[in-house]
């Protein structure tokens, strides 16, 4: 092989490899709904945002509608047709999960028994938490102020230190923005954990490049 | 030979000179680069605390609240008032067992507005606690975060009662952290 054939022949590796390393970054490139999450949990795509007050860590994330039509078929066999289905009853709402957890830096206590001292205050906040969360919550629209539809602590049986709240969001009569909104702000008025007034600010843009994303059912 | 002897003897010793002022040259170098890394700063409390814009959005809400406690105390008063007044019109129609009958029912309308006035007044008061309690930990919670990220090793804060006499203008970082905090506060 003469220089100049040596020289052509690495161009030709260097070029092939470069374009490869492009088309894979250009693609969305989620093939099933863990990487889709994996993607989601990144905070540069903008679906999770996180605050660090009092020793507690606040996570607001958001989940998109295929990961929950995922979870609804998940395990089981369906048509495709099933799934879409599914998944066109999500889009027409806003889910995230809100995370309440110890800064592990300052505090490795379970998040459940700050200030508390007896079963009375323990009951308050089981009760607190399971069911008075929504009104601590809320997401402003262009347009006003929505309030969850639908919330539910996820239960982890005191196997972890912090709680998951599973919020959702939709229309009302008066505010019919939520799904065209260029800007939502999550907020957690919080008086449970002494860290006060939370705002996580997402933006429609992150939602649809999400939305954007599809994996294929086999896969699921 | 003597002479060339002395002129390397002098070498020698200018050569030493010149190490050890080299040594110290650089040590004190090494003390400012080290004393400069020290990074310190102070910041005004309590103007921290006022343009705070969690502050501001905490005191609006708590005096949202307070407008709307005050209103049901305002109905109930003036519901009692109306009733002190048509009491009064209506006393010379009244025998003395009617009498007794509606100053007992005023009576308990009064204890029953000042319990609820009291109620009022313990529940804003505690609703002003919690909201300012959850002010201040994000305030802490920042500046430890910020004074890390940026390299502080102590970020003193000044009150009105001086418990800094003197420091210079360019270590206030008030402006700037009431800048970043509030950003952080919108949540962007």
């Amino acid at each position: 092989m003469t220089t100049i054939n040596k020289i052509l022949f690495h161009s030709f590796i260097y070029i092939a490899l470069l374009s490869m390393s492009l088309l894979t970054s250009c693609s969305n490139g989620i093939s099933s709904p863990n990487e889709l999450m994996h993607w989601v949990n990144n905070p540069d795509q903008g679906l999770i945002k996180t605050k660090l007050i009092n020793g507690f860590k606040l996570t607001v994330k958001y989940l998109p509608p295929q990961y929950l039509a995922w979870q609804d078929i998940k395990g089981e066999q369906y048509a495709k047709n099933t799934y879409d289905s599914i998944l066109n009853g999500y889009t027409k709402f806003r889910t995230f999960l809100l995370t309440i957890a110890p800064d592990e830096e300052h505090s490795q206590a379970d998040i459940m028994f700050y200030d508390v001292i007896n079963k009375v205050d323990y009951k308050k906040r089981v009760q607190d938490l399971n069911f008075n969360i929504a009104s601590y919550i809320s997401l402003h629209t262009k347009s006003g102020e929505l309030f969850p539809v639908l919330h539910t602590l996820e239960n982890t049986y005191e196997l972890a230190k912090h709680k998951s709240i599973y919020l959702v969001f939709a229309d009302n009569e008066n505010i019919k923005d939520l799904l065209t909104s260029e800007k939502l702000d999550f907020k957690f008025s919080d008086t449970l954990f002494d860290t006060g007034i939370s705002h996580f600010v997402f933006h429609k843009a992150d939602f649809d490049t999400v939305a954007k994303m599809k994996f294929e059912l086999n896969k699921i | 030979m003597g002479v060339k002897l002395k002129l390397n003897k002098m070498k020698l010793k200018y050569l030493v000179l010149f190490f050890i002022n080299m040594l110290v040259t650089v040590g004190v170098v090494v003390l400012i680069l080290n004393y400069q890394r020290t990074k310190i700063a102070y910041i005004h409390s309590q103007e921290l605390i006022y343009d705070y814009a969690g502050t501001m959005e905490a005191m609006a809400e708590f005096n949202n609240e307070k407008l709307k406690w005050q209103a049901n105390i305002d109905t109930l008063n003036t519901n009692f008032e109306y009733n002190v007044e048509e009491y009064r019109n209506e006393y010379s129609n009244l025998n003395k067992i009617q009498r007794v009958k509606v100053e007992k029912r005023l009576s308990s309308q009064e204890n029953q507005l000042q319990g609820y006035r009291d109620a009022i007044a313990k529940k804003a008061e505690e609703q002003e606690r919690v909201l300012l309690e959850g002010v201040v930990n994000q305030i802490n919670s920042f500046v430890k975060t910020y004074g890390e990220e940026n390299g502080y090793k102590i970020i003193l804060g000044t009150n009105q009662s001086g418990n800094i006499m003197y420091a210079e203008q360019t270590l206030d970082i008030t402006k700037e952290i009431i800048e970043a905090m509030n950003k952080n506060y919108r949540g962007e």
